[in-house]
């Protein structure tokens, strides 16, 4: 635990730094010139029938992913009633704030059409803005993946910890090598599904796939604490919204 | 709030019981868990081999073979990671799995 904290403080460090740069480098650019060609006509193009909608949300949101990784280790947090709502409402405006003035400076800096044929945008970014400086870009990157990839087996051999502790996957996946402790045959599985899904070289098809069944399985989630608000509504709650305002002030106003 | 690890899988199993929860752990180890490792892993892949191409894209088969690389490293590594761990006191060791 306290191993993949700091590894996953290091690379998220690094990560931030490297939007920053972007981020810097973009505002550089804006205030540079006349060159603000790009921002123009921003939506020009774009394709607005619901099925490409629908897409565009799931790769939204994938981005967003690993925003619920801290629920799968409650277990472990101190005094989880207080410090997982307070890393919650510090880490989604944060990373939201810096995902959007990224993507802020990249439509700043690459016209419509180097994003497009771009397989890797932030090192086309840096061949544009960094000059010299332009290799560290995919270094970057690849700690940022390194980190992400270390924070999701993180979680998610937690969350096959917690399923073999209720009996719901077969003993050989949740076996635990004796002198290691490490979930060997899991990771074995895993890694073999994944060989098998890198026979597409397409991330987009790959996130549309992972992003419909994550989202789905979202959904219920949602739905299921709604319908715990339903049939337990004096559970022990650290954050409680009021969900039926609304119908609670058209009940006052009607009822009398 | 339910003060138990496992995320949705453990919301949904205080939500809707026990079988929900199955479909979920099984759809995490199945599709969930191993996509979102191939799409990082073809992220690491696409970026490191970047800059080797300075004028076009990567080569498809190079960027696959860095990405299964990769994929396949990870398990030896959390494995010495972990003997390195098992130096550590248990309690340490358990919280590490």
């Amino acid at each position: 635990m306290k191993w993949v904290a700091r590894v996953t403080d290091i690379f998220t460090g690094t990560k931030i730094l490297a939007l920053l740069v972007i981020v810097g480098a973009g505002i550089w650019y804006f205030f540079g010139g006349d060159n603000v060609n790009n921002l123009e006509t921003p939506m020009e193009g774009s394709y607005s029938s619901p099925g490409f909608i629908a897409l565009a949300f799931y790769n939204g949101l994938f981005s967003y992913s690993g925003w619920n990784y801290l629920n799968f280790v409650t277990e472990e947090l101190k005094n989880p009633y207080k410090n997982l709502p307070k890393a919650i409402c510090i880490s989604m405006p944060v990373v939201t704030i810096v995902y959007v003035i990224t993507n802020a400076a990249y439509f700043t800096v690459l016209s419509k059409e180097e994003i497009l044929s771009s397989a890797a945008v932030a090192v086309t970014f840096a061949d544009k803005m960094l000059g010299y400086a332009a290799w560290v870009m995919p270094l970057f990157v690849a700690c940022s993946t390194f980190g992400s990839l270390n924070g999701a087996i993180f979680a998610s051999s937690r969350l096959f910890f917690v399923g073999a502790r209720n009996g719901h996957l077969p003993g050989a996946i949740s076996l635990i090598n004796v002198n290691c402790l490490t979930p060997i045959p899991s990771l074995i599985f895993l890694c073999i599904i994944t060989l098998f899904l890198l026979f597409t070289d397409d991330v987009y098809s790959l996130i549309n796939y992972v992003s419909f069944v994550e989202i789905l399985f979202i959904l219920i989630s949602i739905s299921g604490l709604l319908y715990l608000r339903k049939t337990k509504p004096n559970l022990k709650r650290p954050i409680k919204v009021r969900l039926l305002w609304l119908m609670q002030k058209k009940q006052i106003y009607v009822n009398p | 709030m339910i003060p138990r690890s496992g995320g949705d899988y453990a919301y949904i199993e205080v939500a809707f019981g026990p079988l929900p929860a199955f479909l979920y752990l099984w759809v995490a180890l199945l599709i969930l868990v191993p996509t979102g490792n191939a799409i990082t892993a073809l992220t690491f892949a696409q970026y490191l081999l970047k800059p080797f191409w300075p004028t076009c894209d990567a080569p498809t088969e190079a960027i696959q073979i860095l990405a299964a690389l990769i994929t396949c490293k990870w398990i030896k590594v959390t494995n010495s990671w972990a003997l390195y761990q098992s130096h550590c006191p248990p309690s340490l060791q358990v919280s590490l799995l």
